[in-house]
C-alpha cells in the first residue's frame, strides 16, 4: 500500500454529558481509547451514541464539567473544522454538486498550508484505489450506488489522514450482503491505515464482528464496556445480556447460595458466594442440551417444544417452561430432533450460568 | 437583564446577527413609517381625536366606496378561484411538456407588467376600442366598460389570476398520489374522491391564494385608477386622491388605516388556521407530475383560461405600428416611428434606464437580505421562524398605498424622495417577500449534515458557505433574485409617490402617459417588455424541461 500509515489518536472522555433545555440526554459518559483501536457504540435509536459522536466531532458542545482529550489536548475550544477527525455519515453526506475526485479533494484543499495540485491529485489516487473506485472519480454521487457511495464517503473522511475516524450507522442503508464486505473493507482499512476507530452502530452483529472494544449505551448513559467475549460470555446485566446475542433468563431467588424458581420442574447448581435475594440468571442457547434424562446435568429445565427451526449447522429449539417463559435452544443437528408438543429437558453445565442481577434492586 | 435572557443573547449569537439587516431594515423603512403614517389619522386639531373618522363614517360617499371595494375584492376572489381551480386541478395532473406549458403560461402572465396589461385593458374597453368596436360590428349600439365596475372587475380578475392558480397548484401538487387510489380501492367514486380527498387537501392552496388575491385587490391602486372612473371610485383611489389633490393627509391616513383593518380582518383568522405564508410561497418547478387522461371539458376550460391570460396582454403589439398618434382598433398604416421615440425620447430611454439601475440594486439588496434571513431561520426554533416569516411576509399584505403614503412621508425628512437610493430602498420593501420565501424554502430543506461534513473536513464557516451552501442553494436563490428583479421593474403605486421629474422609472412613464395623451410609444415599450418577458420565460421552461430528463 503506497498510502502512508499514520498511527491513531488516544480520546479521552470525561464526565461528558448533554442537555437540551431541562432534557438530559446524555449523563457521565467515561471512556478511554487508546491509539488505533476499534471501538463500536453500540445501543438503541436514542441511547446516546449518536450525540457522543457528535459531541466528540465538534457539532454539538457538551454540558459545562465535561471534558475531552485527543492525544492529551484538550478539544474545549477547537471548533469542528480543526478538529482533524473524519467523520462518515449516516447517509454519507456527499456533496452532491461535486464529483467523487472533488469530494475528496474537498478537505485536502482546506489544509493549511495547501498541498499543490499535483499533491492533491496524488492523495485523491490513492484514496481512490484504497476503496477501489479508480474508475469512478469523474462521476457524480447521484450516479453511484450506495455501497459506491459509502465507499466515497469513507475515502472523503480518511484523505486527510485523520488520526480518529468517526462513522455514524454508515451501512445501516445498504443491504446485508454489502454490509458484509464493506464490513470486511472497514477492517483492512483500519488494519492499513491505523486510524483510531470509533463506529456507531445498533446492529449486534456488526459490533461483535468488528470492534476490539464495545461500548454499550443505554437511556444515555454507558451500560458497560469490554471486548465482544467480555459482553457476549459476561455480560453485566440483563440489558447487555438480551442485546447481544439470543438469552435464556430466569428470574427467581436465592436462597443459602440456591437458586429457586417459582414453579415448573427445575433444578439448578448452586451459586456460592450469591447474596440472599431476588435475582436473575442467563445462559446462551448455544450451551443448552436437549435430553430425556436430567440426571446427569448440573442445570435442568423441563420445556414443552413450541418450535423447531433447522437452519443448516444448527437446530434452534424453541419452547415454553412451566412458569410460560419462552426458552431457546441451539444444538447440533445430528442428536435428537424433538416434534412440536414433546416434553423435554433443557440442559446445561455448572460453568454456563451468567448471573445478569442479584440482590434487592434486581 | 435576567440571566436567562443574557444565555439566549449568547448562544443565538450568530443567528441574531444574521438576522440583524433584514429586521434593521424593515423596523427602519417599513413598519416606523407605516405606524407614523397610522398615526396622523388622529390629528384631530381642535375638532378630537377622532374627528378624521367621524369625518369618514358619516360620509354617505366615503362608505358607499367602503362597501364598493369589498364588494369588488370579493367578486375578483370569488371569480378567480371559480376561473382558477379547474385550471390548477388540471396542471396537478399532467406532467412533461403539457405541464410545462399550462404552467409556462400562468408564469408568462404573472411576470407580465401589470402596467402593460392595464394599458391593454383600457385599449380595449374604452370608447371606440377594440370591444366597442366589436359590438358595434356585430350591429349592436357599442359597449364601454371603461369607468364601469364590470370593466374594473374584469381587468382585476385577469391581473389576479396567476396569484391564484399559482398557490392552488402548489398545494394539489403536494397531494399524496397513493391517497386517491386508496380511496378509489376503498368504493370511492371519482366524485366522492374528489369532495373527500382531493378538495380537502386543497384547502391551504384555496385559502392561501384566496387571502392573496383578496388582500391585494383590496389596496389595487393601477386598475381601478386606469380603468374606472371618479364616480366609481374604490378606497385605493380615493387615498391617492385624499393625497395628491385634496392634500387631507390625515383623512388618507384614516382612509388607510381602515383598508388595513380589512385587510388584517381577513388575513390573520386565515393564518391561524393555515400555514397561508407557506402557500403563497408556490412552487414553480414541479417535481414529477401526474398522467392519465383528463376530461375534454377540462382541457375546453384550460384553453379558455388560457386565452383569457394572453389575449388581453397581445392587443397592445399591433398598436404600436400605426402611423398617426391614435389608439384606434384595427390600426391605420405601419411605422416604426413609436419604436424610434422610444429609443430617442430623453423621457421614454431615460426612464427604462433608471428602472433598468433601480431593479439590478434591487435584485442585490433583496437575495442578500434574504439569504442573510433565510440561514438565520434554520439555526432558530419554530416560533422564532413564524415570526422571521411574518416579519418579512408583511409587505406583501400592507396595500401598496399605504407603503407608497409612509415611505413618501419618511423620506421627505431624509431627502431621498427622486434619488436611486430612495427607489432601491422602497423597491427592496416591496421585493423582500417574493425574493425571500423561495430562498428561504431552498435554504430550510438544505440538509445540516453537509455543513457538519464540510466542518469536520476542515472547511471554515465562511467556506462552507462559499463552496458547499451557496452552490446547492443556487436554483432558490435565481428564482428568488428574478422575482426581486420582475417586481422592482414592475413597481408603479410606491414610485409614482418616490419618484419626481427628472427621474421617473419606465412604468412611471407609461402611467403618465396612459394619464395624459395619447402616445403609441408606450404600445411600443409594452411590446417590447412583452417579448422580452416571453423570451425569458420561454427559456427557462426550455431549460428546467431539458433538466429535467
Amino acid at each position: 500500500m503506497a498510502m502512508q500509515t499514520t498511527r491513531g489518536a488516544a480520546l479521552n472522555l470525561h464526565d461528558l454529558g448533554k442537555s437540551y433545555g431541562g432534557l438530559k440526554v446524555l449523563e457521565g459518559v467515561n471512556l478511554n481509547v487508546a491509539p488505533g483501536e476499534f471501538i463500536t457504540f453500540l445501543g438503541p435509536s436514542g441511547s446516546g451514541k449518536t450525540t457522543t459522536l457528535n459531541l466528540i466531532a465538534g457539532f454539538v458542545d457538551p454540558d459545562a464539567g465535561g471534558r475531552m482529550q485527543l492525544d492529551g489536548r484538550s478539544l474545549a475550544a477547537v471548533p469542528a473544522h480543526k478538529r482533524d477527525i473524519g467523520v462518515v455519515f449516516q447517509n454519507y453526506a456527499l456533496f452532491p454538486h461535486k464529483t467523487v475526485r472533488e469530494n475528496i479533494a474537498f478537505p485536502l484543499k482546506q489544509r493549511r498550508p495547501r498541498p499543490d495540485a499535483s499533491t492533491i491529485a496524488k492523495k485523491v489516487d490513492q484514496v481512490l484505489q484504497l476503496v477501489h473506485l479508480e474508475a469512478y472519480g469523474d462521476r457524480r454521487p447521484d450516479q453511484l450506488s450506495g455501497g459506491q457511495q459509502q465507499r466515497v464517503a469513507l475515502a472523503r473522511a480518511v484523505v486527510f489522514e485523520p488520526k480518529l475516524l468517526l462513522l455514524d450507522e454508515p451501512l445501516g442503508a445498504l443491504d446485508k450482503r454489502l454490509r458484509e464486505s464493506l464490513q470486511l473493507e472497514l477492517r483492512r482499512i483500519h488494519r492499513e491505515l491505523g486510524v483510531t476507530i470509533i463506529f456507531v452502530t445498533h446492529d449486534q452483529d456488526e459490533a461483535l464482528t468488528l470492534s476490539d472494544r464495545i461500548v454499550v449505551f443505554r437511556e444515555g448513559a454507558v451500560e458497560q464496556i469490554g471486548t465482544p467475549a467480555q459482553l457476549y460470555n459476561n455480560p453485566g446485566s440483563e440489558f447487555v445480556a438480551t442485546f447481544l446475542g439470543d438469552s435464556n433468563i430466569f428470574s427467581g431467588t436465592v436462597r443459602g447460595g440456591q437458586f429457586t424458581l417459582d414453579q415448573g420442574e427445575v433444578r439448578f447448581a448452586p451459586l456460592e458466594g450469591t447474596p440472599d435475594g431476588v435475582a436473575k440468571i442467563m445462559v446462551r442457547p448455544e450451551n443448552v442440551n436437549l435430553s430425556a434424562d436430567p440426571a446427569a446435568a448440573a442445570n435442568a429445565v423441563r420445556v414443552t417444544v413450541g418450535d423447531v427451526v433447522f437452519s443448516g449447522a444448527t437446530l434452534r429449539v424453541e419452547g415454553v417452561d412451566a412458569s410460560g417463559a419462552q426458552l431457546i435452544a441451539r444444538t447440533r443437528t445430528d442428536g435428537v430432533v424433538p416434534k412440536i408438543g414433546d416434553s423435554v429437558w433443557f440442559c446445561w453445565d455448572r460453568a454456563s450460568t451468567r448471573l445478569v442481577a442479584s440482590g434487592s434492586g434486581a | 437583564m435576567s440571566s436567562g435572557s443574557q444565555n439566549f443573547l449568547a448562544r443565538n449569537k450568530g443567528m441574531l446577527m444574521l438576522m440583524a439587516p433584514i429586521v434593521a431594515f424593515l423596523a427602519v423603512f417599513f413598519a416606523w413609517p407605516v405606524v407614523l403614517v397610522l398615526t396622523h389619522s388622529f390629528d384631530g386639531g381642535e375638532a378630537g381625536t377622532f374627528s378624521q373618522y367621524n369625518e369618514f363614517f358619516t360620509s354617505s360617499t366615503y362608505l358607499r366606496i367602503v362597501v364598493r371595494t369589498i364588494w369588488v375584492a370579493l367578486l375578483v376572489t370569488g371569480l378567480c378561484l371559480l376561473i382558477g381551480y379547474p385550471y390548477a386541478y388540471l396542471m396537478a395532473r399532467t406532467k412533461g411538456w403539457t405541464l410545462a406549458i399550462l404552467t409556462g403560461v400562468v408564469l408568462l402572465s404573472f411576470f407580465t407588467s401589470v402596467m402593460v396589461r392595464s394599458f391593454a385593458w383600457i385599449v380595449m374597453l374604452q370608447r371606440n376600442g377594440i370591444i366597442d368596436n366589436f359590438v358595434k360590428w356585430l350591429g349592436f349600439e357599442g359597449l364601454v366598460l371603461r369607468g364601469t365596475t364590470t370593466g374594473v372587475t374584469a381587468a382585476m380578475v385577469q391581473v389576479m389570476l396567476p396569484f391564484m392558480i399559482l398557490p392552488l397548484y402548489s398545494a394539489m401538487a403536494g397531494i399524496d398520489k397513493r391517497l386517491e387510489r386508496a380511496s378509489t380501492s376503498l368504493g370511492a367514486t371519482k366524485w366522492t374522491t374528489f369532495r373527500d380527498i382531493w378538495f380537502p387537501l386543497s384547502m391551504p392552496g384555496v385559502i392561501g391564494g384566496s387571502v392573496i388575491v383578496f388582500v391585494t385587490s383590496l389596496g389595487f391602486y393601477l386598475i381601478p385608477g386606469l380603468v374606472g372612473s371618479p364616480s366609481n371610485q374604490l378606497l385605493s383611489h380615493l387615498i391617492y386622491s385624499l393625497i395628491n389633490t385634496v392634500l387631507n393627509i390625515p383623512l388618507a391616513s384614516a382612509a388607510s388605516v381602515i383598508m388595513l383593518l380589512m385587510a388584517l380582518l381577513v388575513v390573520l383568522p386565515a393564518m391561524m388556521r393555515f400555514d397561508v405564508t407557506g402557500s403563497i410561497s408556490s412552487r414553480f418547478y414541479s417535481e414529477e407530475g401526474r398522467g392519465g387522461r383528463q376530461s375534454p371539458w377540462l382541457w375546453i376550460w384550460a384553453g379558455l383560461v388560457i386565452a383569457l391570460l394572453l389575449v388581453p396582454s397581445l392587443v397592445v403589439i399591433p398598436l404600436s405600428f400605426p402611423e398617426n398618434r391614435s389608439f384606434a382598433f384595427p390600426p391605420e398604416g405601419f411605422s416604426w416611428r413609436w419604436y424610434e421615440n422610444f429609443f430617442s425620447s430623453r423621457e421614454w430611454w431615460g426612464a427604462f434606464i433608471t428602472s433598468l439601475q433601480v431593479a439590478i440594486l434591487v435584485t442585490f439588496s433583496s437575495t442578500i437580505l434574504s439569504v442573510l434571513a433565510g440561514l438565520a431561520l434554520r439555526r432558530s426554533s419554530t416560533r422564532m421562524r413564524t415570526m422571521i416569516r411574518a416579519l418579512v411576509l408583511t409587505p406583501r399584505i400592507v396595500p401598496g398605498v399605504i407603503i407608497a403614503l409612509a415611505v413618501y412621508g419618511l423620506f421627505l425628512d431624509w431627502r431621498l424622495n427622486i434619488t436611486t437610493t430612495g427607489f432601491v430602498i422602497a423597491h427592496t420593501i416591496m421585493a423582500l417577500p417574493f425574493a425571500f420565501i423561495p430562498i428561504a424554502a431552498t435554504l430550510e430543506q438544505f440538509d445540516t449534515r453537509f455543513e457538519q461534513a464540510a466542518a469536520s473536513l476542515g472547511a471554515s464557516r465562511l467556506t462552507t458557505f462559499f463552496q458547499i451552501i451557496l452552490p446547492l442553494i443556487s436554483t432558490g436563490m435565481m428564482t428568488g433574485a428574478l422575482f426581486a428583479f420582475v417586481i422592482s421593474f414592475d413597481e408603479v403605486v410606491v414610485s409614482l409617490f418616490v419618484g419626481g421629474v427628472g427621474m421617473r422609472t419606465l412604468p412611471v412613464q407609461m402611467f403618465r402617459s396612459v394619464a395624459n395623451d395619447i402616445d403609441p410609444t408606450i404600445a411600443a415599450a409594452s411590446t417590447m417588455l412583452l417579448l422580452l418577458t416571453a423570451l425569458i420565460v420561454i427559456a427557462s421552461t426550455i431549460f428546467t424541461q431539458r433538466r429535467n430528463r
